[in-house]
């Protein structure tokens, strides 16, 4: 059984007046297995911001199925909301705009931990996470305008996995850094699926950067799923001409690998 | 040094890393008020003295004033300032006019500072719930804000003077209904924009509801809107009581009042020019005061994270 | 040789951003800079034209077709700009304005520096929306930008950039804000202008594989100091300085269609450290510290070294390759 099923997906933003806004996702089926790392590509306005946050219960879908661990969403958030928020983390494409510019890195460390596990971590805990993403106990009692681009995004990293998730989503995570940067993160995010055993969802408009991470891929636009399957496959062989469109394009800016 | 290094599980520090960013001595660790003084900003230091000075004559009214100001002294009617015993002069009953102003600081500062603050809890509550509801609860609500905002307050204030009679608790009223829906209106837009930032989605994430989200994510990075905004809605407020004392719907005699001695001053005005100034003169240094410590306090907190990215 | 610098040193208070001794290009060729944040790429393309930071200070020699453009008043940098050099940024939603149509944004640039009746400046708007294949002018010239994709919005700005023939156009990062097919677009776009007008680019960059689509020669801006120079194709597959190669290797790249089963889940290869904040590059090779072939004659400043075809570099202890000579830097495209 898939960890992550959905059929039928509909979603759109809610609208002030009369009229309904047009579907931002829109009839969506795919699903995710258990350990895997599967990769969201598609342009802007294809919606695949939107899927994550809807699979990790930021925003709530008008229409369709959405299960998780073979219960549906709606069900998880009624009866047991902490349990679901536990097993899927998120982390995002700005590492400036993660964090509360306003609360110290122990403050924000300790959130999810707080709101999920309703208790505060000790700074030996947190130390803990800290150095398992490459950082140590001196960011504490530091804010986030200390730190850089790179170092922010590990601390995002280490909030998103201090309550131990099955799911890791990442939002265009490196889209923000540099290149040496990025090299950086996504190697770490190499490592954690390994040695966590994590569920990797990355949503990324980089193709090069899907490439070297996921083995399964999903190429969305416009609010539609226009083929999924293995990385190798899809990328190599794209049946669908608007994937094998975006495909050339990328390589006609992407240095071989 | 080996680029293997796997930071999972081990120990040390990943040697990929950066340095922290060295702490700018001006900067300090914690965001907020506090500098040393050598790097405060002029408008700041003169507006907190002007403030502090007002502040510091209203609380010394309770203790001691150069006469009664309430005491009639007939004969000494009018006198004028650099008389002695009287540096200010005296008004049409002799009492002693710095007396007065002394007495009238301690009602305008009261006035002010109650409805300000009042309508500033109540304005950014309103402007947080607005920008939190769903689009269909948030223009219903800002248009309602928009009206209120469009209501000429002196109207509500004669209202409120007509029924409940006049004096200072019309003017609180009437200063806090006014002010209510332009506070709002105004932590709109900054709480929307906050409310967009990943670091709230990251809090849903985590299960946080949306109040949560906008007393402990919110409502402190609006802070230092509030402040500036406060500090200035302040000197507008006593202009407003000095006006509406002014208009004779505000503070009533013998309540000394800088708005009332304006008004008492009009009809001497060829006999005894000098009453209208005083008072004039208090309420436009106290305005000044208070809109150069906005000011300044705009300076100091906002930019507090200021980096200099963009040159590259 | 229509842009000459020469021992070009842009400064902000005690720091120095840019110090480049040599770099030039000759008329239709396109350059690449690149560089990451905190390189000084921007502000060595910002600073040719007077449009550097109040702060900053610019010394030494920008000849640009003959002439000097260091030390002229800002008026006559603003003539030159528009005029003969065309400038485009990053944001295209942000370099115009929301509140003008599309057809009087481009007009004000023509009217700007030329002195043509308002028939002359309509045809002249009306072709050069043409030249940047936007379709449907006529009904384009009414429009507002919010009305506009991204890349048709970069396409109105590229038309405004080059609206009076200028022989030398200045690109800082016009893609990176856009989708990769979009992107794709207007980089062809570019280059076939380029071509067409015989007009010079000089595009800046952080991305690698943007800059080995459209440029012909590339220079690696490290630390403000210009790292390596030369053709393409050459310093991306053969790069000698050690910055340049890690540059490439932590660039992660499409493998081609046999091998992306193999690269999957492959560390990347990263730099160690991270660029210095201002003021606290080492001296010497600024690429100290982070550099793992480092010796101990890189506390000195690195000479200029060069190979066959014009690629020369500064560095110490170089990949493996043919050197020429060492001596005075020839970055000339």
């Amino acid at each position: 059984m898939p960890l992550v099923d959905v059929r039928g997906l509909h979603f759109r933003y809610p609208s002030g007046g009369g009229r309904h806004n047009p579907w931002t996702l829109e009839g969506l089926d795919l699903s995710i297995e258990h350990g895997s790392s599967v990769g969201i590509v598609g342009e802007s306005g294809s919606g695949k911001s939107t899927l994550v946050r809807i699979l990790c219960g930021i925003l709530i879908h008008q229409r369709g199925d959405v299960e998780f661990d073979g219960r549906p969403l709606e069900d998880w958030l009624a009866s047991r909301p902490r349990e679901l928020r536990r097993r899927n983390q998120i982390v995002f494409q700005s590492p400036r705009r993660s964090l509360d510019p306003r609360m110290s890195i122990r403050k924000s460390l300790s959130q999810p931990v707080r709101a999920i596990e309703r208790r505060i971590p000790s700074d030996d805990e947190m130390t803990g996470w800290l150095e398992r993403v490459g950082l140590t106990d001196e960011v504490l009692p530091r804010f986030p305008h200390q730190l850089s681009g790179g170092q922010l995004q590990r601390v995002g990293v280490a909030r998103a996995l201090s309550v131990g998730p099955e799911v890791l989503y990442a939002d265009e995570p490196t889209s923000a850094l540099d290149v040496s940067v990025q090299a950086q993160v996504l190697n770490l995010f190499m490592d954690i699926r390994n040695q966590l055993g994590l569920t990797l969802v990355m949503v990324s408009h980089d193709l090069a950067v899907i490439s070297r991470i996921c083995e399964q891929v999903i190429v969305m636009r416009d609010g539609q799923i226009v083929e999924a399957g293995r990385m190798t496959h899809v990328l190599s062989q794209p049946s669908d001409p608007y994937t094998a469109a975006l495909v050339r394009s990328a390589r006609l800016v992407s240095l071989e690998a | 040094m080996s680029d293997d290094l796997h930071p999972l599980g081990s120990a040390t520090v990943d040697p990929d890393l950066g340095a922290l960013t060295d702490i700018d001595p001006a900067k300090r660790a914690r965001p907020g008020i506090g500098r040393k003084l050598r790097g405060l900003p002029v408008p700041l230091i003169i507006g907190a003295a002007l403030v502090g000075s007002f502040i510091f004559i209203a609380l010394l009214s309770y203790l001691w004033t150069p006469h009664d100001p309430l005491k009639l002294v007939v004969p000494d009617r009018l006198q004028p300032p650099g008389s002695p015993g009287y540096p200010f002069g005296t008004d049409k009953f002799g009492r002693d006019v710095l007396s007065q102003l002394m007495v009238g600081a301690r009602n305008s500062l009261y006035v002010s500072l109650l409805s300000t603050s009042v309508a500033i809890v109540v304005g950014a509550l309103l402007g947080l719930l607005t920008a939190g509801a769903g689009p269909r609860w948030r223009n219903v609500f800002s248009r309602l804000i928009d009206v209120g905002v469009a209501l000429p307050g002196i109207l509500i204030a004669l209202v409120l003077a007509t029924s409940t009679g006049p004096g200072n608790q019309a003017a609180i009223i009437a200063i806090i209904f006014w002010f209510i829906p332009i506070v709002a209106r105004v932590t709109i837009g900054p709480a929307r924009q906050i409310l967009a930032l990943d670091f709230v989605e990251a809090a849903y994430a985590y299960g946080r509801s949306k109040w949560y989200v906008l007393i402990h994510h919110v409502m402190p990075n609006i802070a230092p809107l509030l402040t500036v905004l406060g500090s200035v809605m302040f000197a507008a407020a006593i202009l407003i009581e000095a006006a509406l004392a002014f208009l004779g719907v505000g503070a009533q005699p013998p309540t000394a009042s800088w708005g009332r001695l304006l008004q008492e001053s009009q009809p001497l005005l060829e006999a005894a020019p000098t009453l209208m100034f005083f008072p004039g003169v208090a309420i436009v240094l106290t305005v000044l005061g208070f809109n150069l410590l906005g000011d300044g306090l705009r300076t100091i907190l906002d930019p507090q994270q200021a980096t200099r990215t963009g040159i590259l | 040789m229509i842009l000459e610098i020469n021992d070009l040193k842009v400064t902000i208070g005690p720091h120095t951003i840019v110090e480049i001794e040599h770099l030039s290009l000759s008329a239709g060729t396109r350059l690449g800079i690149v560089g990451e944040s905190g390189s000084g790429k921007t502000m060595t393309a910002t600073s040719l034209v007077g449009l550097q930071p109040n702060e900053a200070v610019v010394e030494g020699s920008i000849r640009f077709a003959g002439r000097e453009l260091v030390g002229l008043s800002h008026r006559r940098l603003a003539e030159i700009r528009g005029r003969e050099v065309g400038v485009i940024f990053q944001d295209p939603a942000k370099a115009l304005n929301p509140m003008m149509r599309i057809g009087r944004q481009v007009a004000e640039a023509i009217r700007l520096h030329m002195d043509l009746s308002s028939g002359e400046v309509r045809a002249r708007v009306l072709d050069l929306l043409g030249q940047v294949h936007l379709p449907d002018a006529q009904a384009l010239l009414r429009r507002y930008p919010h009305q506009l994709s991204g890349g048709q919005q970069q396409r109105v700005l590229i038309a405004i950039a080059i609206a009076c023939d200028p022989k030398l156009l200045i690109a800082d990062e016009p893609t990176t804000a856009l989708d990769v097919t979009v992107q794709n677009g207007i980089l062809t776009l570019l280059r076939e202008l380029s071509v067409s007008r015989n007009m010079s680019l000089l595009f800046v960059s952080h991305d690698l594989g943007v800059i080995q689509a459209i440029s012909e020669l590339v220079a690696v801006v490290y630390g403000g100091h210009l790292v390596e120079f030369g053709p393409t194709a050459q310093v991306i597959g053969h790069p000698r300085h050690r910055y340049t190669q890690a540059l490439v290797s932590a660039n992660p790249g499409i493998a081609d269609d046999e091998h992306l089963g193999d690269v999957v889940g492959r560390r990347l290869d990263v730099i160690r450290g991270s660029v210095p904040p201002l003021g606290k590059f080492p001296s010497g090779c600024r690429f100290r510290g982070r550099c793992t072939s480092e010796l101990d004659i890189c506390a000195q400043p690195p000479e200029v070294s060069q190979t066959g075809g014009g690629h020369s570099f500064k560095c110490w202890n170089p990949i493996e390759g043919v050197d020429q000579a060492r001596g005075a830097v020839d970055a000339t495209g």
